[in-house]
């Protein structure tokens, strides 16, 4: 358990400045919807970015 | 390097998963960076016209243009980081703001705290300018070890004595933790805020400066109009007698 803590803590860790800098550190929500809405975008625009660049590999299979 | 290559031949979902991953974090730093910062936003949509403008030129075939807007997309990252450094010091700043923040701080007696304001009336009568930051849970050691050192304990006369107009010490400000003045001639960062009025001078700009980066208050005595302001979290009000001002710091530091 300890070790998948850890392991979850170093992927989301790029991602550290977007939450400690999205809110108050007192309204958790607040705080996560406004980095959800930063990673959904992004998620957007890289999953378009996987779509065209591995095109052939993606949909030759 | 041979075998990792070959992973990712034999096996290009997790080349895909690792390269998406990879851009995720550059892509998600971007939009936070777009959304926070409106100049970053209107950079962002310049550079992505630009590039849509590379790919195109390049897919239809457009000689000129194919060569050009790749030129101008590589110097263009190099544009926006010149033109955004002081908001990205700003996030890191912020960053710091968190990073420092100590679960406790040393509060101080009731005896300082009227120390505090009945030098800061008196001050204020005799026109002398004054900057007086008070530390809360973020450490302002940074700007203790540029100063002068005193680590004395805080007596209304001594307070005068500091800002008085010949004294070397008069310029900067005093850092006060708890009970003691830690140093005097202690210099901040000037806040960048243009919603401040351009009369506002230097010692107020600083003492908005220190509050944006700090969670500390600070008392700035105006040396042309006796005035005194308070700042905090990077919002200065006025505050115009001592009732008012010692009910703010009692407030900030907790009675």
């Amino acid at each position: 358990m300890k070790l998948l803590s850890s392991i979850i803590e170093i992927i989301t860790s790029p991602f550290s400045v977007a939450l400690r800098n999205s809110g108050n550190g007192k309204n958790y929500l607040i705080t996560f919807a406004k980095v959800g809405f930063v990673l959904l975008v992004s998620a957007l625009i890289v999953t378009a970015l996987v779509l065209y660049y591995y095109r052939e590999i993606i949909f030759n299979h | 390097m041979e075998s990792i290559i070959e992973f990712f031949n034999n096996y290009p979902v997790v080349r895909i998963c690792l390269d998406a991953y990879l851009t995720l974090i550059i892509v998600s730093l971007l939009v936070f960076l777009s959304f926070k910062f409106k100049k970053i936003f209107v950079l962002s949509v310049v550079g992505i016209f630009i590039g849509v403008v590379a790919w195109f030129a390049k897919e239809v075939g457009l000689e000129i243009s194919k060569r050009v807007y790749p030129v101008l997309f590589g110097s263009y990252i190099i544009i926006v980081v010149v033109l955004t450094a002081p908001e990205i010091r700003k996030l890191m700043e912020s960053n710091r703001k968190i990073d420092t923040r100590a679960d406790m701080f040393i509060s101080s007696t009731e005896a300082t705290r009227e120390a505090i304001v009945e030098a800061v009336f008196h001050m204020s009568s005799t026109k002398v300018g004054a900057l007086i930051t008070i530390e809360q849970h973020n450490s302002l050691d940074q700007y203790a070890e540029r100063a002068i050192q005193l680590n004395s304990d805080i007596s209304k006369e001594l307070l005068e004595q500091i800002f008085i107009k010949d004294s070397p010490l008069h310029d900067g400000g005093v850092i006060i933790r708890g009970n003691k003045i830690v140093c005097a001639g202690a210099y901040y960062v000037l806040t960048q805020d243009e919603t401040l009025d351009k009369t506002v001078g230097s010692r107020h700009r600083a003492g908005v400066g220190i509050s944006e980066v700090t969670d500390s208050l600070t008392i700035i005595v105006s040396e042309e109009t006796g005035a005194v302001h308070v700042a905090t979290a990077g919002c200065m009000v006025a505050i115009d007698n001592k009732a008012a001002l010692l009910e703010y710091v009692n407030l900030f530091l907790g009675k």
